[in-house]
């Protein structure tokens, strides 16, 4: 409405007739959003503390290595920390990483009435969870990948790194091996997680999960003699062991479990990705999230 | 926008929906049931989220059963309950529904502001949910209903928790929603005065079917009376009434007068101005949605 | 003969530190209905502790009975409470936890009793499901149950009628008519105030921490004299019934407000009515409907409160 050069808008309801985006929007828009709650993004200070402290633990290694490198300059490769080493050597911040983001990715949402508001809008509960799950492992894979990265990209900036021949498996151990962890550590944690509201409760179950079977497993083998294939339910025995056999290396101060052909191990980890994810899957189909 | 032809849903031996029928079209329509009676069930189906034993439903255009997603993707919930994430701000809450309601980031975060504003929590827009009364939570949750702009919108026990001056004004801005905005709207509700003041139509469920539907002036039918109230000599004016000829009854402080003709109109006011009384309250009185609801006992 | 229950605030305030929730109030309260009525946050859930004796007052004193709720065990054996909160029902039934409450009043026969008040709120005493699988309106009533298993004297409702649905509220209003009926004290909060109406008349109002208004709301829209009461009319010669109602000298406005309808303003509301059946025969004018707007309960909150 005008008159002459004066105007009067209408402050009244404005329809939407823009674009929409596709359903798969909502999956990538929850994946994201979780990144960052987890990550203690767009939160208070002390949302940052932890995921910060576990990631510097995770990347130390890494820059101790480098740093040792650069400064005494004329090294051989075998003083350096291995890429097979890294998981092992990481294993426990590993362990608490998942302990952190999984609960918080899954707990809250069922705590609070958010689960249900989520599956009210284009999201049924597969989707929901590809949602997290992509989230909690693109986290995870910050520091199962991310270290073995930075050293490369460090090591070859400073010369120390492999020839251009060499690069390309490197690299593609080194996504293997990233990935796997990743996907291990993810899948059991969101396991976990899927079965209590309680984030403490949940964070306690995944570091439980983790390493009680590892050390009964291993208390087992080394007193009664009980078959080796028994490892392979311990969590961070299998990731670490995939981790060397995808690198070719021997940890240093273990006796290297040769019985175990590497497809075993990998089978190992395979089954307990499927196993975490079954889990999940299972209990969020019963969950009744509709009051 | 909603149409049912013969829906059942069973959980286990229980029948919770016998063979829903019913067409919910265009304005704002009240959903009015027992608890138990299959209102939540037959929301569950709306949204897809549960699947249906028999019969046809058409969501929107389509089945929530084989496109629950797409159907979603148009539909504005408000749940009973008012959980809601503490640590989130009123904005960042709605904005994240609406993107997950698929609107793209720059149009989500525009019109969480509109809608936060619409509903009246323009200044409290940036407090954390934890922080709000259960008046402003309904509020937030009726801004993440609307701000994606969705063909239909759910509501269930919307003034729940709300003191009487805050019901109104929801009450009104839900009206307002309703008939400005184009959008559809369905009510679940225990409240029949509610109803009555903010409907255009109603559906009544009972032990799982649809007992009434139809317009609210549809429903209450022509005028089965008068409600006379007087500020004195009640008694005489009954009696002068009845001599006229009228069905006269008085219960509870108020005279109903059949009111069979328009001269019944007349006939009352020449008796009260004969005995010179004072007039507080003549209305003709149709059925209320109140018979109606409760005049179906199982 | 024990004389009949009654509930005395006595100058109450409560604060918090600096907040103070409830300030200077003072009502007593007899047999009967009384709905406590107010706006959220202005102190009406803190008055309710106040009587229930969940908190006790910082100045100023409350006697139910005569005794201090909060001091006097005795008291809380003729008190039945249905507090607002949703209480963290444990894996009873129905029975069950209203047993515990007959046992704890020392009744008798506590089970009987327990049965009984489950009856008396539509619940069947045989349910064997426990008391988390009941929706919010079972739960509800099982909360009143366990309020008057022992047969109080005073009863105490914040909220009573939440989840439930039209006819268990209809049964609900019902059953409190009844029980102020038969000469208990009963206190009831409600937001919906159509189902006040029909709990009965008297009121008190709780607003900005200070009692607004107390007593029965018809006569209370007759105290506020200065707001003219609006009137209604319609009428099939509007303009001309206006013109001679004009004369009578009560009216401070009027308002075409549609073609046969007319909206009166005035502040001697007794004058105006007794005008308008006359007025409208002499003029030959047909009455198809007059109704006072605001004068119902509604108007009568938003006056106390919007002050």
């Amino acid at each position: 409405m005008t008159s002459g050069d004066a105007r009067l808008f209408d402050l009244g309801y404005r329809a939407y007739d823009g674009p929409r985006e596709r359903p798969a929007y909502a999956v990538v828009s929850l994946a994201v959003f979780t990144v960052r709650r987890v990550l203690g993004l767009g939160r208070g200070a002390r949302h940052k503390v932890l995921p910060a402290i576990t990631l510097a633990i995770a990347y130390l290694p890494a820059l101790g290595s480098v740093a040792f490198a650069v400064i005494v300059n004329d090294v051989a490769a075998g003083d350096l920390i291995g890429y097979g080493d890294y998981m092992f050597i990481i294993g426990s911040a590993l362990a608490l990483f998942a302990a952190l983001i999984a609960p918080e990715a899954l707990c809250p949402d069922r705590r609070s009435g958010m689960l249900g508001l989520y599956l009210s809008g284009p999201l049924d509960r597969t989707r929901y969870l590809v949602a997290k799950g992509s989230a909690v492992l693109a986290v995870m894979l910050l520091i199962t990948l991310g270290p073995l990265l930075f050293m490369l990209l460090a090591f070859e900036l400073a010369g120390f790194g492999p020839g251009a021949a060499e690069l390309p498996k490197l690299l593609l151990q080194i996504l293997a091996t990233g990935v796997a962890t990743a996907l291990l550590y993810a899948a059991l944690a969101m396991a976990v997680s899927s079965l209590t509201t309680r984030r403490a409760a949940a964070a306690v179950g995944v570091i439980l999960l983790i390493f009680v079977p590892a050390n009964v497993v291993r208390a087992a083998i080394e007193s009664t003699g009980a078959p080796d294939e028994l490892d392979l339910l311990s969590s961070p025995f299998v990731a670490a062991e995939l981790a060397y056999r995808i690198f070719g290396e021997t940890p240093d101060d273990v006796e290297p479990v040769t019985r175990l052909s590497t497809w075993l191990v990998a089978g190992g980890v395979a089954a307990a990705v499927a196993a975490g994810a079954l889990i999940c899957w299972l209990r969020y189909r019963r969950l009744e999230a509709f009051r | 926008m909603i149409s049912a032809r013969g829906v059942v849903k069973r959980y286990g031996r229980t029948t919770a929906l016998a063979g829903i029928d019913v067409e919910i079209g265009p304005g704002v329509t009240g959903l009015l049931g027992s608890n138990g009676a299959g209102k939540t069930t037959f929301i569950s189906l709306v949204l897809g989220l549960r699947s249906r034993d028999a019969g046809e439903l058409t969501v929107l255009g389509q089945d929530p059963a084989s496109a629950g997603i797409a159907v979603r993707a148009r539909i504005g919930y408000a749940p009973e309950h008012h959980d809601l994430p503490a640590e989130l701000t009123a904005t960042e809450l709605v904005r994240h529904l609406a993107e997950q309601h698929l609107l793209p980031r720059r149009a989500a975060v525009q019109r969480t502001n509109d809608a936060l504003w619409l509903v009246g929590l323009g200044e409290e827009r940036f407090r954390a949910v934890s922080t709000m009364s259960t008046g402003q939570r309904q509020r937030v949750k009726l801004a993440a209903a609307i701000a994606h702009d969705p063909m239909l919108v759910l509501l269930d026990e919307p003034t729940d928790g709300l003191d009487p001056m805050q019901r109104v004004e929801m009450l009104s801005l839900i009206r307002r929603i309703g008939t400005e905005f184009g959008m559809q709207i369905l009510i679940s509700s225990h409240h029949l005065e509610e109803v009555e003041r903010i409907c255009d139509s109603v559906v009544i469920v009972e032990g799982g079917e649809v007992v009434h539907a139809g317009t609210l002036a549809g429903l209450r039918s022509g005028p089965e009376g008068l409600v006379i109230e007087v500020d004195e000599r009640m008694g005489e004016l009954v009696s002068l009434l009845a001599g006229r000829g009228l069905e006269v009854t008085a219960h509870e402080g108020r005279i109903l007068v059949g009111a069979g003709s328009p001269d019944a109109y007349d006939a009352v006011r020449d008796a009260v101005a004969e005995l010179g009384v004072g007039l507080r309250r003549l209305e003709p009185r149709g059925r209320t949605l109140e018979d109606v609801y409760l005049g179906e006992e199982p | 003969m024990t004389p009949e229950p009654r509930v005395v605030a006595d100058n109450v305030s409560k604060w918090f530190g600096a907040l103070v929730a409830v300030s200077d109030v003072s009502f007593d309260v007899g047999p009967g209905v009384t709905a406590l009525l107010g706006p959220n946050g202005a102190g009406k859930s803190t008055m309710f502790r106040l009587l229930c004796g969940l908190a006790r007052p910082s100045k100023g004193s409350v006697r139910v009975l005569g005794r201090d709720p909060r001091d006097d065990p005795g008291v809380a054996r003729r008190i039945g409470l249905v507090p607002q909160q949703e209480n963290v029902f444990e894996a009873l039934t129905a029975h069950e936890f209203v047993l515990l409450s007959a046992r704890l009043h020392g009744l008798a026969d506590p089970a009987g009793a327990a049965s009984a008040a489950l009856d008396t709120v539509g619940l069947d005493p045989g349910d064997t499901r426990r008391l988390p699988s009941y929706s919010k309106g079972m739960r509800q009533r099982v909360k009143v149950a366990q309020a008057i298993v022992h047969d109080p004297a005073v009863l105490v409702l914040d909220e009573p009628l939440t989840g439930l649905d039209p006819r268990q509220r209809r049964d609900m209003v019902a059953l409190f008519r009844r029980f102020g009926a038969e000469g208990r004290c009963v206190i009831v909060s409600s937001h919906v105030l159509e189902e006040v109406e029909r709990l009965g008349s008297r009121i008190l109002v709780i607003s900005q921490g200070r009692l607004g208004a107390a007593g029965d709301f018809r006569e209370l829209r007759a105290l506020m004299d200065d707001r003219p009461l609006r009137i209604r009319v319609r009428t099939d010669r509007p303009r001309e019934l206006a013109g001679a109602l004009l004369g009578s000298g009560a009216l401070v406005g009027v308002r075409l407000e549609s073609e046969d309808v007319l909206e009166l303003d005035t502040t001697d509301a007794r004058t105006l009515t007794h005008a308008l059946a006359p007025t409208a025969r002499a003029i030959d004018a047909r009455l198809l409907e007059v109704r006072a707007l605001d004068a119902d309960l509604e108007g009568v909150f938003r006056y106390v409160v919007q002050r």
